[in-house]
């Protein structure tokens, strides 16, 4: 009997301690630790992408991401995204160069003027190469804006089979974003994203974002959904991005990420 | 048609050495283009109604990690009208280098000299198969030289060198654009009109050493970019001179049609900017050329384009749908002291308006609008088309194309060359 009480005490004092320790996180650290499991030097992977649109129709597209840390900021990036199939797109290349001070340089290698062209991404709402995901986003995909939001943990929810901590983000008054807040949805054991919900400006409800099959990779300490669907619920169009072959850290060659790179593709 | 075989058996030949290869670890890639044209005119008082054309375009690429790669591209070629046009060739074969941000591609590959999304002053030196006039985009041809490039922080250095110029290869015989004369003024004879035939096409100087040399220097300041080129070489297409075959009794008499290729440089700057969502530049070159007079004698022939233009992507809410939008105008200062003929091509679009427009509706369907207005000796073109895709392998396309203008311009001269075009292409 003794031996019982005791072992119930220490479940108790055991289980409050573990509640204690979970309640005790604060959005400031599971935002930090969001940052730290996301945080690469590079990366690469393959990927392929379907837009769906609210008829029915569908796009797929096959692509190469290549994605190397620069020196233009604290968390700033080199993408180079190259089109792999089907072949009326092959070869098409668009080489984003993050800044922290300025806006992004944008370059887009069509291969039939056969010459890297310098393209806009000054506005932060236009979608990125026709998927839903806005230039913002890919911005916030590459390297969450943690300066830029007050960040406020509402509790624990499941999202699909996994726990996740349930954060609000609201911009700061000087943040340059289209979205009046995101609502996100950390994963407690590998702290990556596995859902989002973005408001617009008007504060609706605009796009949800669900990361699936979270896997670790090989060789890494990390992990990285290999599902991300992406739904504008305002236009009922989807973007699904499913990824493959990741490496993480294990080398990109940083001349890839020049303009004569990509036009000699 | 042993050819367009020849050209398929090439792609399966590929199709194996690929596997091969793919085993021993290396990148590499294939892609497949096969194709079927046709020009349908609408005039019937012509002598060509109808150009039918089988064509296959194999790609290979293979890559070694990010520093080198090789390029080879083969096309095949069977035309039902012109056994000229009909044949297969390597038109690239190249090894390309990277290393840091120098970035070298020598053998055989297309040199394209423009950079603008528009038309440019460079352009007047690409390589093309001119079988048709309006349709070139698939038509660039190699040549053996040597291109590369170098990135030093926002500026990068071009330098392209080919060895030995080739000129573009055009057409006398069986091609709707050909207008040989079958009577001429017998030269030694005033006033004596003899009737001619074609005997053959000559080129004067094929062995001479030509090479020619593009420096380009691309520089981004303050959100501006502005590049720099210089071109020195030939002009890509070669003068034509009528010669009697005096020694060849016949009636009629024979005339050979001899080539000659003359040099041609160009200076050239562009300035481009994007404001917002549109792409402004403007371009200004100054043109080395030559010209034939009517005494046929060459004269150095030095006048400027100026040029104005702008871009822009349109999106809309529909994801599946987007506008591409080109308008460039274009304006040359001639010296005047030469009066352009209306064949002569490097100078169709000296004084112009030009229009591209694509406008994707679905995933499938696309349409696309290219008009070209010429205001010095009214000239006028017009070709609306539309495109379908069955799948991502197939691919239909149909179009319409119109010329209208007076006589003394390109467009108003070939009035009777208005067709209708119809393309299935098949990729794998």
């Amino acid at each position: 009997m003794k031996i019982k009480f005791a072992l119930i005490t220490l479940g108790v004092v055991l289980g409050t301690t573990i509640c204690s320790a979970q309640t005790s996180i604060t959005a400031d650290q599971i935002m930090d630790n969001y940052q730290s499991a996301t945080a690469i030097e590079n990366l690469h992977s393959t990927l392929a992408y379907k837009n769906i649109s609210k008829k029915g129709k569908v796009q797929e597209r096959k692509l190469e991401q290549y994605i190397l840390k620069n020196e233009n900021g604290e968390d700033t990036y080199n993408f180079l995204l190259r089109f792999v199939a089907p072949n009326d797109v092959k070869n098409t290349a668009t080489l984003t160069i993050q800044h922290d001070e300025k806006d992004d340089d944008q370059w887009l290698y069509l291969p039939v003027i056969r010459s890297a062209k310098k393209i806009s991404a000054s506005k932060k709402s236009d979608r990125f190469m026709g998927t839903e995901m806005s230039y913002e986003d890919l911005s916030n995909y590459l390297s969450e804006p943690i300066g830029d939001y007050d960040y406020e943990l509402v509790g624990q929810e499941q999202v699909l089979d996994r726990m996740a901590y349930n954060i609000i983000a609201t911009p700061k008054s000087k943040t340059k974003t289209q979205y009046s807040k995101r609502e996100l949805w950390i994963d407690t054991k590998t702290y990556l994203l596995t859902k989002c919900e973005f408001y617009n400006s008007k504060g609706k409800l605009n796009k949800r974002y669900i990361a699936k099959n979270i896997k670790p990779i090989k060789g890494t300490d990390y992990s990285r959904a290999h599902f991300v669907s992406l739904q504008n619920l305002l236009t009922n169009n989807t973007t699904e991005v499913y990824y493959d072959d990741f490496s993480i850290n294990k080398g990109v060659d940083k001349s890839m990420f020049s303009r004569s790179y990509i036009e000699t593709l | 048609m042993m050819q367009f075989l020849r050209t398929l058996l090439l792609s399966f030949s590929c199709l194996i050495f690929c596997q091969t290869i793919y085993s021993q670890s290396l990148k590499l890639d294939l892609t497949n283009n096969f194709g079927l044209s046709n020009f349908q005119y609408l005039e019937s008082n012509r002598a060509i109604k109808n150009i039918a054309e089988l064509r296959s375009e194999h790609n290979l690429k293979l890559k070694y990690k990010t520093v080198l790669a090789a390029n080879f591209s083969a096309r095949g070629i069977y035309n039902y009208v012109n056994r000229e046009r009909s044949r297969m060739f390597l038109n690239e074969a190249y090894l390309a280098a990277n290393k840091g941000k120098l970035n070298l591609k020598l053998g055989k590959q297309i040199f394209k000299y423009g950079k603008l999304t528009g038309f440019s002053n460079l352009d007047l030196a690409n390589r093309y198969d001119y079988f048709d006039f309006l349709e070139t985009d698939q038509e660039e041809l190699g040549q053996w030289g040597l291109a590369s490039k170098i990135e030093i922080k926002n500026i990068q250095f071009d330098l392209n060198y080919v060895h030995k110029h080739v000129p573009s290869v055009v057409y006398f015989e069986d091609n709707p654009w050909a207008r040989l004369p079958n009577q001429i003024n017998h030269p030694n004879e005033p006033g004596v009109v003899v009737p001619v035939r074609l005997q053959d096409v000559v080129d004067i100087n094929p062995e001479e050493n030509r090479s020619s040399l593009n420096l380009g220097v691309n520089m981004e300041l303050l959100g501006v970019t502005a590049r720099l080129d210089y071109y020195n070489g030939y002009n890509d297409i070669p003068f034509r001179k009528i010669e009697l075959d005096y020694f060849t009794p016949s009636i009629p008499m024979l005339y050979d049609i001899q080539l000659s290729v003359h040099p041609l440089s160009i200076y050239n700057l562009s300035v481009q900017r994007l404001y917002g969502d549109w792409n402004i530049w403007v371009e200004f070159g100054f043109i080395k050329n030559n010209f034939t007079t009517s005494a046929e004698s060459v004269e150095s022939d030095n006048y400027s384009v100026a040029s104005a233009g702008l871009d822009r992507l349109f999106l809309f809410e529909d994801p599946a749908k987007f506008m591409k939008l080109v308008v460039q105008w274009r304006h040359a200062l001639w010296n005047n002291k030469f009066e352009y003929q209306a064949t002569d091509l490097d100078h169709v679009l000296d004084r112009c308006t030009i229009i591209d427009l694509d406008y994707q509706h679905t995933y499938d369907l696309s349409f696309g609008l290219r008009s070209v207005t010429s205001y010095d000796g009214f000239g006028f073109y017009l070709k609306p088309s539309v495109h379908y895709k069955f799948s991502d392998m197939v691919k239909i396309s149909g179009g319409y194309a119109m010329l209208s203008g007076n006589d003394s311009h390109f467009f108003g001269h070939y009035t009777a060359e208005d067709r209708l075009t119809l393309k299935l292409n098949f990729q794998i």
